[in-house]
């Protein structure tokens, strides 16, 4: 039942003080004893149903079975009796927003997100990620439900990616479908020219070649020894007779995951800052056969390469800052280009990410979206952006990024439009189950009000007399709450 | 004077479909003339006009209205059905068009009040050209941090003829309390076991800041005390000293940069021991001590907002306990605040700053006051910029929607009554329209 998202709660709570482990118990009991019905049985009453897909419903209602999304209706839909009833008739419910491609959710010294080797694809987020960064917690806040985790950009060949649910005590819990791809770098690593990193390339695809010729000879000539037939022909022949017969398993963990690359197994984030590694990617895609697994991770500046890219018919995953400046040296004059809205007029798929170095505004999914729509981009396609589109592209496009039947029900309940300024995340849902309920945030609350709730016990060791405050009304109600929540503690 | 020009309208017809360029019929138009009507206006003051008319004369506003109001015939005119207007922003501490941002601090002293910032501001920086895109139309050009009393900082409009773009040459002096003084003087160095030297002149404690504060005010106040006795003959003993006398005896406005809720209260205190009234600025943790700032009364310049710093903030360890309504909190309490975006540019700048703040809970009209009347009042220009009334400096937005929503741009920054920005048009296009007509200086 709800035991898998009960234990993943548990994740939050590893880096923080006491006080958080009160609000997350405190959290946590409605979930465990609130609801006298199934859980899994679960009917979600919206105000509005954003599907991103179809059109919009006001007055909605959808159900939601074992986490996933049975039917989606207007109010003419019957609820079952069975159903537990999450009623956001006063709210927007949206799908889950999806990060198509970051590198946070790991920092730390240990977990830097890059290898110091430039091939390393036999390596793993899996090993990097950390479930009890605050990233995650902040993820779930701003309503991300759906992150790919991959290596940083500076490396060759990286590692392989993954996507995750900001919950979970493991990365397995965390993990919503592994291996997702391939992380490769044709802006060349620091300290390195492009004449090396692409030599690095070759190389690596030639003594792929050539291990696995001299494994499919051996291979034939095991075969026939076992057959106990007699050698007859030339080694080339005999390569290409045993290539028939290698699979998998007679790979070694450094060749494995370029034999699926390269034999079209495993799609391929590609990074490229500025146009002429995009067209490098393409050349050394197209000789090594993953073109068309390829998804393009790019710096501002690819837009002028949008011709090459169009006509690889690949999606492009683009940079958060958006915005492309350039002086033309002759004028002087300043120019600004809005890199989505290049992508957009050619009509290639095209996800954006947030910055989570970014003070404010880009550390938002909804906002980089507004900013979309804000700079000419349809509103349909802006919201598609971080969530269907974006799901496509990383290939959970069948069962997240929508609101659908048959798709997960990994949904948020918002305040009000997804692109407003004042709307918050009420609720987050992830495969049927309430992860988060922002009444109970408190260190949301906290950055609102400017004050630090506490329950009474942490009051009396923690605060000084300075603290009070005279013209601050003291907000009884929340106040009466977090007592209540610490007795039942 | 750039004149207005035929064609810039015939550009901002082809471009917007929701502005109608005024009559074009040939006859003859004065240049100095504008009627600028929008679906709504605010003024800057809390009051909103419904289909607001403002009619601008030589750079200032003569006229504000609502609805079908007289206009002069002979007026260019921008008119937008959809369009909203604001008055155009003021970010009352900015750093704006200085060469290195990361460092223009003078180093020979730590009391420098006699240094202007202007100096070091490049009128022709592409900042400007940035801001104006924001809709920001004036800016305070804040002092660098560096000097525990630092320069004076200089108020620029952000557009216009290079002659008339500065609004006040010499400004306020600030000075910093915290770690600043010390972490960003690029020459301070600990003596680490070696002997006192050049490098080791700055305070390296926040007591040495406020006896270095303490220092220089104390020889002021003799001086002032001496120049009241003996006029005029009265000599100083140095630059810096006579500024100082002039901030003690209010001719020269003064603020203080802080960030942490104890030097907030240093801050007070020490202006409290000389008489002084202030400005706050940055004030990250404001909202920790708002009973002391309402009993003060210290209109503050607070921002950016975020929950998380970044960049040098981060690394100063004085910005990690941050609200996101700060300035809702301030407002609240009756404080005069302004907002500023400080060192943010691009998604950080002024009007986002706004959308955040409303984010954390400020109203529209609040964050509107935040950045226009407040700042000015602030900046001791309440009577010239910040409000659309007859009278004021004709510096104005026009918004394709609600200012401040995420979703929102300027399409028209008119600056001294002059239209200085259009969405897209480029800077040369709008330079060479200005251009084109001969005869006007």
């Amino acid at each position: 039942m709800s035991s898998r998202f009960l234990k993943e709660d548990g994740v939050l709570m590893m880096r923080f003080s006491k006080l958080f482990l009160f609000v997350l118990i405190a959290a946590l009991v409605p979930v465990l004893f609130g609801q006298a019905q199934d859980q899994n049985k679960v009917a979600l009453k919206a105000g509005r149903i954003i599907t991103v897909i179809d059109d919009e419903i006001v007055d909605g209602v959808i159900l939601i079975e074992d986490g996933r999304i049975t039917e989606v209706g207007d109010k003419d839909l019957e609820i079952p009796y069975d159903f537990w009833v999450i009623d956001a008739s006063d709210k927007v419910v949206f799908p889950g927003m999806v990060e198509a491609h970051t590198s946070e959710g790991m920092s730390g010294y240990i977990n830097r997100t890059n290898e110091s080797l430039p091939v390393v694809p036999f390596t793993s987020v899996f090993d990097a990620i950390d479930p009890s960064v605050l990233y995650y917690e902040d993820a779930l806040r701003d309503g991300t439900t759906t992150i790919l985790i991959s290596q940083g950009n500076n490396t060759v060949i990286g590692g392989m990616t993954r996507i995750v649910r900001p919950i979970g005590r493991t990365v397995a819990d965390m993990t919503v479908k592994a291996d997702t791809g391939l992380k490769i770098a044709f802006t060349p690593m620091s300290g390195q020219d492009r004449l090396t990193q692409m030599a690095l390339f070759r190389e690596t695809f030639r003594e792929l070649a050539e291990y696995k010729r001299n494994m499919a000879e051996s291979k034939y000539e095991k075969d026939l020894e076992e057959k106990e037939e007699t050698l007859k022909v030339s080694p080339d022949e005999a390569a290409k007779k045993g290539m028939e017969l290698l699979d998998e398993a007679d790979f070694d963990f450094k060749h494995l995951n370029l034999e699926r690359l390269v034999t079209g197994r495993l799609p391929a984030f590609v990074w490229c800052a500025e146009p002429i590694d995009v067209r490098n990617a393409i050349k050394i895609a197209e000789e090594n056969g993953f073109l068309d697994r390829l998804i393009f991770v790019l710096g501002n500046e690819c837009y002028k390469a949008i011709d090459a890219i169009k006509a690889t018919g690949r999606p492009v995953v683009l940079e958060s800052s958006m915005v492309y400046r350039e002086e033309d040296p002759l004028t002087g004059e300043e120019t600004e280009v809005f890199v989505p809205l290049a992508f957009y007029e050619v009509r290639i798929p095209f996800a954006i990410t947030s910055n989570q170095r970014d003070a404010y505004g880009a550390r938002y999914l909804w906002y980089q979206a507004a900013r979309l729509v804000r700079n000419g981009i349809p509103r349909d396609e802006a919201l598609r952006a971080i969530t269907f589109t974006a799901a496509s592209m990383i290939g959970v496009g069948n069962r997240l990024g929508a609101i659908m039947p048959s798709y997960d029900a990994t949904l948020i309940v918002l305040t009000g439009d997804p692109l407003n300024v004042g709307t918050w995340v009420d609720k987050v849902l992830i495969e049927g189950q309430v992860v988060y309920e922002r009444e109970k945030d408190y260190r949301l609350k906290e950055l609102l009000t400017g004050k630090t709730e506490t329950v009474e016990e942490e009051d009396k060791d923690e605060k000084a007399p300075e603290e009070k405050v005279p013209e601050e009304k003291a907000p009884g109600s929340e106040k009466d709450k977090a007592v209540k929540k610490g007795e039942k503690e | 004077m750039r004149p207005f020009k035929p064609m810039l309208f015939i550009l901002i017809t082809s471009l917007f479909a929701l502005i109608a360029a005024g009559p074009l019929h040939g006859e003859d138009k004065d240049d100095n003339l504008l009627v600028v009507r929008a679906a709504k206006i605010y003024r800057g003051d809390g009051t909103v006009l419904d289909n607001g008319v403002l009619v601008i004369k030589d750079g200032k506003i003569i006229q504000t209205g609502s609805g079908a109001i007289d206009v002069p015939e002979s007026a260019w005119s921008i008119s937008s059905e959809a369009g909203i207007v604001t008055p155009g922003l003021i970010d009352a501490s900015s750093l704006a068009g200085l060469i290195n941002k990361n460092s223009w601090t003078e180093h020979s002293s730590e009391i420098v009040p006699h240094l202007s910032v202007l100096d070091a501001v490049d009128l022709g920086s592409r900042d400007f050209e940035r801001l104006v895109r924001q809709g920001v139309t004036t800016v305070f050009v804040t002092p660098g941090s560096g000097s525990v009393i630092g320069c004076r900082g200089c108020v620029l409009k952000t557009a216009g003829p290079l002659d008339k773009r500065v609004v006040v040459e010499k400004g306020a002096v600030k000075a910093t309390m915290g770690r600043d003084s010390y972490s960003r003087g690029a020459y301070n160095r600990r003596p680490y076991g070696r002997e006192v030297s050049f490098m080791t002149r700055r305070p390296t404690t926040r007591m040495g800041v406020t006896a270095v504060f303490q220092d220089a005010l104390y020889a002021a106040a003799a001086f002032a005390a001496e120049r009241s006795k003996k006029g005029p003959k009265a000599t100083a003993p140095d630059q810096a000293t006579a500024v100082l006398a002039d901030v003690l005896d209010g001719k020269i406005p003064f603020r203080v940069q802080a960030r942490k809720d104890n030097d907030i209260v240093s801050a007070i205190r020490l202006c409290n021991e000389f008489g002084l009234d202030f400005v706050l600025e940055e004030a990250i943790e404001a909202h920790r001590c708002l009973p002391e700032l309402k009993a003060r009364g210290v209109p503050i310049v607070f921002g950016p907002v975020y929950a998380y710093p970044v960049g040098y903030r981060s690394r100063t360890r004085e910005a990690d306990r941050s609200c996101l309504n700060t300035v809702g909190l301030l407002q609240e309490a009756g404080l005069r605040v302004a907002l500023t975006a400080s060192d943010q540019s691009g998604e950080g700048a002024l009007p986002h700053q706004a959308t955040f703040a409303m984010r954390g809970g400020l109203s529209r009209a609040g964050a509107i006051d935040a950045t226009t009347a407040a700042p000015a009042e602030i900046l001791g220009l309440e009577e010239r910029i910040g409000k659309l009334e007859a009278g004021f400096d004709a510096d104005l937005v026009v918004w394709n929607g609600e200012p401040f929503a995420p979703t929102s741009h300027p399409i028209i920054v008119v600056v001294d009554g002059k239209p200085v920005y259009v969405y897209g048009v480029t800077q040369n296009e709008m330079n060479e329209l200005g251009a084109e007509e001969p005869g006007e200086k």
